[in-house]
This record gives C-alpha cells, structure tokens and sequence, in this order.
C-alpha cells in the first residue's frame, strides 16, 4: 500500500485524500462489523491495521482504535439495549474487576518481566481458545421458554435475566453461575487491556459464557458495553497527551458506526457455533501473538 | 406478580438507556461528519496529533468540530454508567448502586489524570512517539 504519511520530528503529516479517507472507512467498517458481531471492541484487530496498513505510530494507532471502541460500544449498544440483550448489571459487576485488573496489570508490568507476563498470558488465552472451541459445538446457556417474540429483561439485585432468541424461538432465561471464575478471567481481561492496549472484549465474552454460562448473545452484548466503558477510562488519558489526530480519527470512527449498527440488527439470528469459533480464532491468534512477545519477537503493537 | 412489574422496570430502563446512547452517537456523528467535511472543503486541519487543550483552543475551525465530536463520544461510555447508577438508586437497588459508583470513581480517576497530562510523559517502551509540536 502507499505510504500516506511522512514522519517528520514532532509528529506525523497526513495527506488528506478522498482515497485515503475511503481506506480509513473501509477499516472502521470492518471493525465495526467484526467488533458489533462478537462483542469486542476491535482494537485487536484494528491498531495492527493501522499501524502495518498505515504506517501510523503505535500510541496514535492505539488512541483511533480507542474511540473505534467507544463507536462500536456506543451504535452497537443502542440496538442491544433496547432489544434486552445487554445485561447492565453483569457489565458493572465484571467491570469492576476489570477496572481493578487494569490497574493490577500496570503494578504487575513493574514487578514481573514483561516477557514472563506475556508467557502467562499466551498460556492462559490459548487455554481459553481450546474451551472456546470445545464449546462452539456444545449446548445452548439458559432455559428457553418458547413463545412469541418480548423484550429480555434482567432481574434486580442479582446476575440474572433473560433475552428473546430468534434462532430458538423465546424468551430464554438464564442465570451467572462461577461467578469467582468469571470475575478473574475479567481482572486478567483488564490487566492484559493494560499491556496491549487494547480492550480485552476477546477475553471478556469467554469469561460470561465459558466460566459464567450466559448465552454467547448475551455474553457479546454484555462485553460490548465493557469495552466502551474500558475505552472510555483509557481515551482521555490519550488525547491528554496529544495522540489523537482528528482528521484520521474521523473516517474510522463514522465508518465504526456504519458497520456496527448494521451487524448489531440481527444478532440473534446469528449462529453461536460460528460466533464462538471466531472469537476462538482471534483468541489463537492473540496468545500466539503474545506467545512471540514472550520469546522476544514484537509486531510493532 | 411482583415479576411483571420488575419487568416493566428493567424495560423502561432499557428505555432511558437507549436515549443515552441514541444522543451521544447522533450527536457525536453529526459534528465528526461536518467537520470532517470541513476539513475537505477549507483544506485547513492540524496534519498531526494534537493534545486536546491545544486542539480546543487554537487550531483550525474543522479540527475544533471534531474534537467535540469525539469528546461528545468519549463522554457517552461514562453517561451511561451515571445513567445506570440513577436508575437503580431510584429502585434501591443498592447492591449494584455501589458497584457502579466503584467503576464512575475509577472512570473520573482517569478523566481527571489525562485532562491534566498535557505534556507527553516518557515513553514506556516501544519505538519512537510522535510529539505535538511545541
């Protein structure tokens, strides 16, 4: 591809081009697509495309790919939501341990060399994979109540409730077993966003469906507002210093919001075995990633 | 039965939600688009990265708009998380009430340290950062 930047000494130059703008959409679209439909943010697969496809600083890379995320929880999440989909109460509980695992990660980064760290982490993820894809085949989360199409809702004070399933056909109940479980797979979610920069969404669904058996729907939709509430708390801390280019951030994001809101619309209808063994290809993906990272090999991210 | 009217609760919640998240993404959309438009037709836009105070104060019309835009869509995530708090004080749902005050004071801990970071710190690692110009 052409190189559509030049480095210069305080910064990066961008050549405003109607093709470059186009390419900068594309990208957002596809991480939208993909972010929406499995319920991680798509920094993971975002931040090496800006930085192998366009040359772009890692950190600036990372602060697009920061409010990719926000765009993608954000149009996502407005469909979610108001089909009862999202469990808001499971988001919060989970993300307080993801929170506090963010800030673990950056004590944790100090005190252990970061290529042990990455060893564990790659160990862990393609631990996690292996279940992932052991899963994809297995049983469906919850009980189904047949009937004709409502409204999911969540039950108070407690990590419960319920969600239409098209593909099923009702209203299928489900409950946060493992919740321990669950919340560490969470906390390692936080402390690896820390270390990659990126969301942890690819961690975060496996925690509520693997460990927590909530339904993949719920388990996506549930992330999917995690990851913008990560971003969100990482964001500000970007632009603060200076890394967020607006001309560049601009296309991405509106392209974001255009393929998320398209996949978001029927995601119920989308089959779970192929949801969960894509999830499980990028979990592969990554913890070969860090796996390299643990054996002194980097990809610029 | 108790359930349907905690049904109605969670939906009308759901409700309250959705208007969050429909205001911050047409909001933040519309100002990104018309300044990215902006952009396009006066050709005067910052050709690098910009720290957020420099970009609100002294920089080009179209970076201005979308740098609203963008904080328009940064502040969404933690609306959401107040909205949430609100909604489940009002149905004293105080398990949940402090869980969320946990992840608002996390979120504002952040808000705050990078409003105030306005030089680049060192470099953790990695190859070269690009710097705004002095």
């Amino acid at each position: 591809m052409r190189p559509v930047h030049q480095p210069v000494e305080d910064g990066i130059v961008i050549d405003l081009s109607i093709t470059m703008l186009a390419l900068l959409f594309a990208c957002g679209v596809g991480a939208g697509l993909l972010g929406a439909r499995i319920g991680i943010g798509g920094g993971i697969v975002l931040v090496p495309a800006l930085v192998l496809g366009f040359g772009l600083d890692p950190k600036i890379a990372i602060a697009t790919s920061l409010f990719a995320v926000i765009a993608t929880s954000t149009a996502a999440g407005s469909v979610y939501v108001g089909r009862g989909l999202t469990n808001t109460r499971v988001a919060i509980a989970l993300e307080v341990a993801t929170s506090f695992g963010g800030l673990a990660g950056g004590v944790l980064a100090v005190m252990i060399p970061s290529r042990a760290l990455a060893g564990v982490f790659g160990i862990v993820m393609g631990v996690t994979s292996l279940l992932m894809f052991r899963r994809a085949g297995g049983h469906d989360a919850g009980t189904l109540e047949p009937g004709p199409m409502r409204e999911g809702y969540e039950e108070p004070g407690q990590l419960a409730g319920s969600y239409y399933d098209d593909r099923r056909g009702g209203l299928v109940h489900y409950r946060a077993k493992r919740v321990a479980a669950g919340s560490a797979i969470a906390l390692l979610a936080g402390a690896v966003s820390g270390m990659l920069g990126v969301g942890g969404g690819f961690l975060k669904v496996p925690a509520m469906n693997v460990a927590m058996d909530i339904p993949i729907t719920v388990a996506i939709a549930t992330s999917n507002f995690m990851v913008g509430v990560t971003a969100a708390a990482s964001i500000f801390v970007y632009y603060g210093r200076g890394y967020v280019h607006p001309v560049l951030v601009a296309p991405v994001v509106l392209g974001v919001i255009a393929g998320a809101l398209a996949s978001s619309k029927n995601s119920t209808k989308a089959n779970p075995a192929g949801l969960k063994r894509l999830l499980a290809t990028i979990l592969v993906v990554v913890a070969i990633e860090m796996s390299l990272r643990a054996l002194g090999v980097h990809f610029g991210v | 039965m108790s359930d349907l009217s905690e049904t109605a609760r969670s939906h009308r919640a759901h409700r309250r939600v959705q208007w969050v998240l429909r205001l911050g993404l047409v909001g933040s959309s519309a100002l990104v688009l018309t300044g990215l438009i902006l952009a396009f037709a006066t050709g005067r836009y910052a050709g690098h990265a910009v720290p957020l105070g420099a970009l609100l104060s002294d920089s080009a019309l179209a970076d201005r708009v979308i740098a609203i835009g963008l904080v328009i869509l940064a502040l969404t995530p933690v609306l959401r998380v107040v909205a949430l708090i609100v909604i489940w004080a009002v149905e004293r749902d105080r398990r949940f009430v402090v869980l969320g005050l946990i992840v608002a004071a996390i979120l504002a801990a952040s808000l705050v340290s990078g409003w105030r970071a306005s030089p680049p710190p060192p470099p953790t690692g990695g190859p070269h950062v690009a710097r705004p110009p002095a």
